[in-house]
């Protein structure tokens, strides 16, 4: 029931939970969000939900006390980054070195928003101290606990304190460039203005939630299928342009499940009356790797950048220090994103990419553009390769495969062609995948959502992804056909 | 109040999605409401965490609409049966075949059971292959089209198929008496010049392999086990009965793969694509092949040196005949059904596959094991579950034309978990691994004495043909 495109979460808990949210008067709502919340995760971490239950309420007790004092609370930010990030780093070190299980579900992602509203508390981004309720249903907020967005506090809430409607606190500081064109969301006046439901969200969060669940279950889930065969028939066995073809259905399936998810995640949000929370903006069509990464998963840069970054002085500091900066940005994203060494060593490889454009060859991407698409194009898959294998000798393997001549590998798997064998059966994924990647493509799409020829084409994608989804991820062990 | 319904409806001219959505799921429900309990197994539905939907969603994936109950009201009742047979897949079949089929299926199924005892009483001793494999192997699918006497036309297509088939045995059995006995003792002289060649009153240890066992982790879903004391494979008679004659495992080289045909699901199909084998033997191979889907699925089927060309299972045998035919499944149903239901259908693919190809000799290839890490972690892709269904399946061999034999003598470690450095996930070979089955496969081969391992005219025709025919017999009356 905690994976959006099972049928459980369809069919039973959304329905149900929508009915009961519109039935509810307005200033009950958040009450019922909560509610509702707690029995979605405790559905998924049936332990675990003790834990996120502590943590609100612990951050709801520090948060007032830094409301009540802003700047002058320093002490008490200070206890939330060390309780919050106490409770994340033990816990990841506990899932590596004692049992996997003991990550709890999207605890990376509520830790974050937690220290987001104790930051915005300090800073007076969020003007006072919130309800229990409302911090509440904001920490746990279904639609984002498991697998974000790390969406703000000011981005729904602030607009109902004592239920009465405020004049939106529109806090466009967070928001990277051209992440939410007026056209995407319909009503921009919305946008960052609290939360309102009304007919035309529900149409557009329902647009939304079913354009993310086929780009997950036909697209990504699917194309995932070569990703896994590569490990199976070993990597030492690879030719290398099957080896590349990995790297770019590793990439795309990557990129179409989180957006994806991301999508209905912000689908169930608009069906609440929440704005609409971008957290992709066309990465792939980014000029340079700087810019990829301002809108690939724009909550969480979006994030290191107003919450560590910004305050560690920037690029304000001189070359040296913006350096380290990004130095300790690129770190810190690597460990968040998990605790082995795969992901320090990708997280280190972006930083130096990053520095790379930034000082080294800043002035020839200039002047030939194509050169930064060149390198989203072909060096983003590589690291996605690196994000993908924890382990160091089946990296090392991998690598091998892509550049053999510069390792003087053998040339297995180039006599059965295996490489056209999976280009049979894969490339119309890769070309829905790569046409998807075209921002006119997506926005043509948005701009006529409403034609009837659109209502039909969803609603056949809907019932599509449901039967897909019925046969294939609710049923664990049906999940792969051997 | 009258206000507030005009504001919803205004609020619904302008979500004609949300509608769409919501009018298409509740008219799907309702569509599905007239088959639960005949096309939709409820059972052990849990409505709180499963719609109804997914249902019907895995329904359609086996091929089966919403809207097929109402052929099959207007047909006959032997829906039920079907919706009662809760191997998924395995009730597909005979939901298929009982919409719209009727006469067909019918007269199919009962020109083997009515022909064949038929062919018997007339000779006494005209083996009909066709007529012994469809007694045992089908009683499930009899019992249907016999309980609901359905329909004339069944009926006389029974008489009419049985007819025939008594007349076509009985002359191919009078032939085989006449020069029966010359033939028999030149045979036996034959047989006894193969070293590999044993009689015996009972099958020796050293016939088939033995099943590999492996370590419990005490993880496995009941509910894909059968209780230890299950009774498994105790034919005295027919095609999974021993006769005497045994044969030995042999080294043998890739020539004499020329003329078998592999099946089996993906790991089979590693086997083709990863070996050399691809150029010296046949394939008929799937991934997600299942004894539930076995004839229903398309497979690969790959002549030596040549592209894969679809083709159902009953194609494949139809199309050439085999010396020898290997069979390795199991892994897509570890979690559906119980071992006995998997035995079950073992059987009767082998009793169908004999049927289509008497001479060939088969081999049945225990399941790889999966490795440590999947075995002590899953419910389901545990060697627990793997060990029980090899056992069960292993009892089919009769050691002189169907053969168990075990690869993971090969492939696993010591307490049986497949090796760790030869998988990546646990349950496929490495693609470089794939040789050391080719080479298992070389050193189990059987070299039988021309004819004798097979049900040929001369094979002793007279004690084995004459039972199996009185076995037929007894099935079909046992079901009328």
């Amino acid at each position: 029931m905690v994976v959006f495109s099972g049928l459980g979460f369809i069919f039973r808990f959304l329905p149900v939970f929508l009915v009961l949210y519109y039935v509810t008067p307005a200033e009950y709502r958040n009450a019922i969000l909560f509610l509702g919340s707690m029995v979605f995760y405790a559905v998924g971490e049936p332990h675990f939900v003790v834990l996120l239950l502590f943590l609100t309420v612990a951050d709801w007790l520090i948060g007032r006390l830094i409301g009540k004092r802003g700047r002058a609370g320093t002490v008490w930010l200070f206890l939330a980054i060390l309780l919050n990030g106490g409770v994340l780093i033990g816990c990841k070190i506990a899932s590596l070195t004692v049992d996997a299980t003991l990550l709890p579900l999207g605890l990376s992602f509520y830790i974050f928003k937690m220290l987001s509203y104790e930051a915005d508390l300090y800073r007076g981004v969020i003007p006072r101290s919130p309800a229990f309720i409302d911090a509440a249903a904001y920490f746990t907020m279904f639609p984002q606990v498991t697998e974000g967005p790390i969406m703000r506090y000011s981005d729904g809430f602030t607009d109902r304190v004592g239920g009465e409607l405020m004049p939106g606190h529109a806090s466009h500081a967070h928001r990277p460039r051209h992440a939410v064109p007026a056209d995407v969301v319909g009503h921009s006046d919305i946008v960052g203005h609290g939360r309102r439901v009304h007919a035309d969200g529900i149409e557009d969060g329902l647009i939304c939630f079913i354009i993310g669940l086929s780009m997950k279950v036909l697209l990504a889930d699917r194309i995932e299928y070569l990703w896994n065969a590569l490990s199976t028939i070993g990597y030492a066995s690879i030719s290398t342009p099957l080896a590349w073809m990995g790297a770019y259905a590793y990439t795309f399936r990557l990129y179409f499940d989180f957006w994806g998810y991301s999508m209905m995640a912000a689908g169930v949000g608009m069906m609440l009356g929440f704005p609409f929370v971008r957290n992709f903006a066309h990465p792939y069509a980014s000029p340079n790797i700087t810019s990829f990464y301002r809108d690939w998963h724009v909550t969480l840069g979006a994030w290191f950048r107003d919450y560590l970054y910004i305050p560690l002085g920037g690029s304000r500091g001189g070359t040296g220090r913006t350096i380290f900066n990004l130095f300790l940005v690129w770190l810190v994203t690597g460990l968040w994103h998990g605790g082995t060494l795969n992901y320090v060593i990708w997280g280190l490889v972006l930083f130096v990419l990053i520095v790379w454009e930034k000082f080294v060859v800043r002035g020839l991407l200039r002047r030939f553009p194509f050169l930064g698409h060149l390198h989203v194009f072909l060096l983003i898959p590589l690291t996605w390769v690196i994000f993908a294998i924890p382990d160091m000798t089946q990296l090392r393997i991998y690598f091998s495969r892509l550049f053999p001549f510069l390792v003087h590998a053998s040339a297995a798997g180039m006599e059965n062609g295996d490489f056209v064998k999976y280009a049979k059966l894969t490339w119309p994924l890769f070309i829905a995948s790569a046409v998807l990647c075209i921002p006119a493509v997506s926005e043509w799409f948005w701009k006529h959502r409403k034609h009837p020829a659109m209502l039909v084409l969803l609603l056949a994608l809907f019932w599509m992804s449901v039967y897909v989804s019925a046969n294939s991820g609710s049923n664990a062990f049906m999940y792969f056909s051997y | 109040m009258k206000n507030r319904f005009r504001k919803l409806f205004r609020g619904m001219r302008r979500t004609p999605l949300v509608l769409l959505v919501v009018i298409s799921a509740a008219l799907f429900v309702a569509l599905m409401i007239p088959g639960i309990g005949k096309i939709y197994d409820i059972s052990d539905w849990n409505p709180v965490e499963e719609p109804l939907l997914l249902t019907g969603m895995e329904r359609i994936h086996d091929g089966v609409w919403p809207w097929q109950v109402y052929a099959e009201e207007t047909g006959h009742d032997g829906s039920g049966e079907a919706g009662e047979a809760d191997g998924a897949d395995a009730a597909v079949a005979d939901v298929d075949g009982s919409s719209g089929l009727d006469g067909r299926s019918g007269a199919v199924n009962g020109s083997s059971g009515a022909g064949a005892s038929g062919a018997a009483t007339e000779d006494g001793n005209g083996v009909d292959a066709a007529g012994a494999v469809d007694g045992i192997g089908e009683d499930e699918q009899a019992e249907v089209s016999g309980s609901d006497g359905s329909s004339g036309a069944g009926g006389q297509g029974d008489d009419a198929a049985g007819s025939s088939d008594g007349g076509a045995s009985g002359a191919a059995g009078s032939a085989a008496t006449e020069d029966g006995d010359a033939a028999a003792a030149a045979l036996q002289k034959a047989k006894e010049s193969n070293p590999t060649y044993i009689h015996a009153d009972h099958m020796p240890a050293e016939v088939n392999d033995k099943v590999v066992e492996a370590k419990d982790y005490g993880l496995a879903d009941k509910h894909y086990l059968s209780p230890d004391d299950t009774v498994y494979n105790t034919d005295t008679e027919g095609t999974f009965a021993q006769n005497g004659d045994y044969y030995l495992f042999t080294d043998v080289d890739d020539s004499y793969l020329a003329d078998a045909l592999i099946i089996g699901d993906s790991r089979t199909e590693g086997l083709h694509g990863f070996t050399s084998m691809q150029k010296s033997t046949y394939f008929a191979s799937k991934e997600g092949l299942s004894v539930y889907n076995f004839w229903d699925k398309e497979v690969n089927y790959y002549e030596p040196g040549k592209d894969a060309a679809k083709k159902s299972m009953d194609e494949v045998l139809a199309g050439r005949t085999f010396g020898k035919i290997y069979i390795s499944l199991g892994i897509n149903e570890l979690g559906i059904g119980t071992t006995k239901k998997y035995y079950d259908n073992y059987r009767e693919i082998l009793a169908k596959i004999r049927e289509a190809q008497p001479d060939a000799v088969i081999f049945i290839e225990g399941m790889m094991h999966v490795s440590e890490k999947l075995s002590s972690t899953s419910n389901v892709f545990s060697n627990t579950i793997v060990v029980q269904r090899n056992t069960a399946v292993a009892t089919l061999a009769n050691g002189h034309d169907i053969f168990y034999i075990d690869m993971n003598s090969v492939l696993c470690d010591a307490d049986g978990n497949l090796q760790a450095d030869m998988t990546g996930d646990g349950i496929h070979l490495y693609a470089s691994e794939y040789e050391k089955w080719h080479a298992f496969l070389l050193t189990r081969g059987i070299q039988t004495t021309s004819g004798a391992a097979n049900n040929g005219a001369a094979d002793g025709s007279a004690a084995v043909g004459g039972t199996a025919g009185d076995g037929v017999t007894e099935d079909s009356a046992a079901q009328g």
